[in-house]
């Protein structure tokens, strides 16, 4: 290497220098130790054997086949869709909305951030609970609606956090300048806002989706029998079946979870 | 305008909890109190959850700073793909990940039989169902609240901060510790916290991964509520992991700055 | 109102219809459903699998009822959606001394026997509030990979002596199944189980309680921990042995000692669909139904003249063939009934210790 793409390099790697290759090993592990097991679910849902062992002893799609020749599976899967379609509607609608007025200063704002933050951090046993003991008294439990109501107020920290880091990365002159020019509160928004943060409320539409889709304590208790979620599903199914069709819907979720992250990274390129 | 919209929050969220908290109190629910308290046994379980808490925030960290600083200091195509590796399985359902973990640790499961084959072991370690397996377990889900907020912390440090401290004489070790640590320690702060508090209220994966010695206090509330159905200690239970979690927050917030937590999501 | 707000109220109204109207659209179409459809829970695993192989799929093409499946079945669940007024399930299926429960708790319909026939139903199992699925058994099963010779414990007081038998094990998070074993490893014989001395048994279960892990709550667990190699003793019930043997795994059970017992279907109070699940119960008490599901898995048939119509190889592997029935205890389900309650809740701060 020239003296001088060495010194290009040395550069680039900043006061800090190189890093030590252990560190570098260590990361790498780390980083092994993250990814594996989701890479494990894998080759366990083409298990040709019938029950849960490992080693598989061969490959068969019969899982899969198992997974989409069942009513509940099938069932509980629409039933998350659904769920996860009206809770991104109404979450990235509410929490767009939301972000906008936590724009301007006002009496009670930290307190109005400090709810809105706070389904991220309290457990979601205590929240399940709660909404569950509402929901058995307003006979919400098992509905639609109540479920989506319930994901909605999980999702909508994500949704408020990630619009207001977008709509902090705006050029507020532009809003300024449309209302010089005779736009209404509403125009200015349709017009000039929403383009400009679009990359944002869609990223945050996605981790809403995912987010409801995902979701299991709050499902374990108030998604009813009929109307299970597909993780409710799964929930059961890991403790009541003893064949790995569990893992086979374990590989479509991350299936699914990749795909929508990788849209998010397509939008904010 | 948003007044609406965030009168649907205010209204929806705080009011579906509130008036289940004020649902609390059908029972006496001091007397609920007092037989948490008095119990020797649920106060094993709140040990029990804070042992585990605080052994996986400390791994957490353990794995979670290196990681964080090589992310910060890697090449940009390099970190991208790093941070999908730590992205993907944060947004991964937690059922997905735990049961992987079912899959890896069991007597006969990948860890055992690869580390029997490569002659480290004679006979399989018990892995699953006891206090290792909830917290290898929870580490794995954890890990990327740690990672992610340090992550964004480092990214914003100076580094001409660490040239200045060069050029003022200190060594490249001396420049690290003493400018580029403290200056990660409001990111360090955040991500700790979170996955404390997190760790606290786990529930899935203690249900799965753990045996019985390693009840924690979401598998109590759980256990009171659906199986039981003892409201009164279930809510009192819940009431207190409450009480303790928005306790722990509030406490911290006075030492570093809410923001920081906006900027968490990447 | 600024035009904007207008617009707002408009977009999130739009909203809330939308997902009104999602539920609305449902809700007559779930009442109209709810007479064609029936909502069962039972077992989950190997059982609810043979259950609807020959019980609910052949029950709806019959009839045109569409049957939900709901799993596992759970006492504490049960009782919450009676007593919240949210019945989901139409039928349940429980274990014996839960239907006692049941009617001491008032979580009951009564039967209606003029729909149901009960001509060759052995009598043990008709009760006014509930009427016998199948028998089977809870038995000592261990992995034959460790134990392939023969050599496994034979009775509750060697599953109990670690020290002849190391190795890690696997009961059941419920007093229900443990209680009389741990009496019987404490010699008590077996005609003197009940009425059971209670702390008698909770002392025997000290003795073992350190080395089981972990507690199964659900009844594919004993049989997949088995087949893993993460436990090479446990209790289990017997049909799931049978059935994970049919997939290759190397585990086996025992009878001598065993608990004979059987599962009740129940209407829980409030049920939505009452008469559908009369008829699923005078349905499936039918002689070819019952052979059709020992013959799937070898549980009891609870109507005698099924056994006509059972394989030779079920009919030994079956809980109550002669054989196997003379080596194990009758559970006395009454006394269940009275003391479950009050032992759950026990048997639970035992367990946290």
């Amino acid at each position: 290497m020239t003296s001088r793409a060495r010194a290009l390099r040395l550069e680039a790697a900043g006061p800090l220098g190189r890093r030590h290759p252990l560190l570098i090993v260590f990361a790498i592990a780390t980083l092994t130790f993250l990814v594996a097991p989701l890479a494990v679910v894998l080759p366990i849902s083409f298990s040709a054997a019938k029950y849960l062992t490992f080693p598989p002893p061969g490959w068969s799609l019969q899982w899969y086949a198992r997974y989409f020749g069942s009513r509940e599976w099938m069932s509980a899967t629409a039933r998350s869709f659904e769920v996860a379609v009206l809770t991104t509607a109404a979450a990235t609608a509410v929490g767009t909305a939301a972000a906008l007025a936590l724009r301007q200063p006002f009496r009670g704002r930290s307190l109005v951030r400090l709810i809105v933050l706070a389904p991220l951090v309290v457990p979601a046993i205590i929240v399940a609970i709660a909404i569950y003991g509402l929901y058995a008294q307003w006979k919400l439990v098992g509905t639609l609606s109540g479920l989506v109501l319930a994901h909605t107020v999980l999702a909508l920290p994500f949704v408020v956090v990630i619009v207001s880091a977008t709509l902090q990365g705006i050029d507020e002159t532009l809003e300024l300048a449309a209302q010089n020019l005779g736009a209404n509160r509403w125009h200015t928004f349709r017009l000039v806002t929403l383009p400009l943060i679009r990359p944002g409320v869609v990223s945050a539409a996605l981790l809403a989706f995912i987010t409801s889709f995902d979701e299991v304590v709050v499902a374990i208790f108030v998604s009813g029998t009929q109307a299970a979620t597909l993780p409710k599903q799964m929930w059961d199914g890991i403790r009541t079946e003893i064949d790995p069709t569990v893992a086979a819907v374990s590989t479509l979720l991350i299936g699914v979870t990749t795909l929508a992250l990788g849209l998010l990274a397509l939008v904010r390129r | 305008m948003p007044a609406l919209a965030w009168l649907g929050i205010v209204f929806v969220y705080p009011l579906g909890r509130l008036l289940s908290a004020s649902l609390f109190t059908p029972t006496l629910s001091l007397a609920s109190y007092a037989r948490l308290l008095g119990s020797s046994i649920y106060l094993t379980v709140f040990v029990n959850t804070f042992e585990i808490g605080a052994t996986v925030t400390m791994l957490a960290l353990a794995l979670g700073y290196p990681l964080a600083f090589v992310l910060a200091t890697a090449g940009p195509r390099v970190s991208r793909l790093m941070l999908a590796a730590v992205i993907v399985p944060l947004w991964t359902s937690v059922l997905v990940r735990t049961y992987a973990w079912m899959v890896l640790l069991g007597r006969r499961g990948l860890v055992n039989e690869g580390l029997q084959s490569w002659g480290l072991l004679d006979a399989p370690l018990p892995l699953l169902y006891n206090r290792l397996g909830v917290t290898i377990g929870m580490v794995h889900v954890l890990l990327p609240f740690m990672v992610l907020p340090i992550y964004s912390v480092m990214k914003g440090i100076d580094t001409d901060l660490l040239k200045a401290a060069q050029n003022l004489g200190a060594n490249r070790r001396q420049a690290f510790l003493r400018v580029y640590v403290p200056l990660s320690l409001s990111g360090l702060a955040t991500g700790s916290l979170l996955v404390f508090v997190s760790a606290l209220g786990f529930f899935v994966t203690p249900a799965l991964l753990g045996g019985r010695r390693d009840m924690m206090i979401a598998m109590l509330i759980d256990n009171q509520i659906s199986q039981l159905l003892d409201w009164g200690l279930g809510s009192a239970l819940a009431v207190v992991l409450f009480a303790i979690t928005a306790g722990l927050l509030l406490a911290v917030q006075r030492f570093t700055r809410a923001e920081r937590l906006w900027a968490r999501i990447p | 109102m600024s035009s904007m707000t207008r617009r707002y109220v408009l977009k999130m109204g739009v909203l809330t219809a939308a997902s009104a109207a999602v539920t609305q659209v449902r809700a007559p179409g779930l009442v109209h459903a709810q007479s064609k459809q029936l909502t069962v829970c039972s077992w989950g695993g190997a059982y609810q699998e043979a259950q609807r192989k020959t019980m609910f799929q052949p029950f709806e093409t019959e009839t045109g009822i569409k049957i939900v499946e709901a799993s596992p079945t759970d006492y504490g669940k049960l009782k919450a959606m009676v007593q919240s007024g949210n019945v989901e399930w139409d039928l349940v299926d429980v274990g014996d001394l839960n239907v006692i429960a049941g009617t001491k708790d008032n979580l009951l319909e009564p039967l209606d026997y003029q729909t149901i026939d009960t001509k060759g139903v052995f009598p043990q199992v008709v009760h006014k509030y509930g009427i016998g699925t199948i028998y089977y058994s809870t038995v000592l099963a261990y992995s034959t990979k460790k134990y392939a010779k023969g050599d496994h414990p034979k009775t509750w007081a060697q599953f109990w002596d670690t020290k002849a038998f190391p190795g890690p094990r696997t009961m059941r998070n419920n007093p229900a199944d443990n209680l009389e074993f741990a009496l019987l490893a404490d010699d008590v014989p077996m005609d003197r189980i009940y009425p059971m001395d209670v702390e008698r048994a909770f002392r025997s279960m000290d003795r073992i309680k350190k080395q089981i892990n972990p507690w199964w709550t659900t009844g594919a667990q004993p049989a997949q921990l088995l087949s893993d190699g993460e436990v090479e003793l446990a209790t289990s019930w017997s049909g799931r042995i049978f059935a994970i043997q049919k997939q290759g795994a190397k585990a086996a059970l025992e009878w001598n000692q065993g608990k004979l017992q059987w599962d009740s279907w129940v209407i829980p109070r409030g049920s939505r669909n009452k008469d559908g699940a009369m008829k699923f119960i005078a349905w499936s008490t039918q002689p070819k139904p019952q052979a059709a599901i020992a013959n799937e898995i070898p549980y009891g048939p609870v109507n005698q003249k099924a056994f006509e119509l059972i394989s030779a190889q079920a009919a030994k592997d079956m809980p109550t063939a002669p054989e196997n029935a003379k080596r194990q205890l009758m559970v006395d389900p009454v006394w269940w009934g009275e003391h479950r309650n009050a032992l759950v809740e026990r048997w639970n701060a035992w367990l946290l210790k």
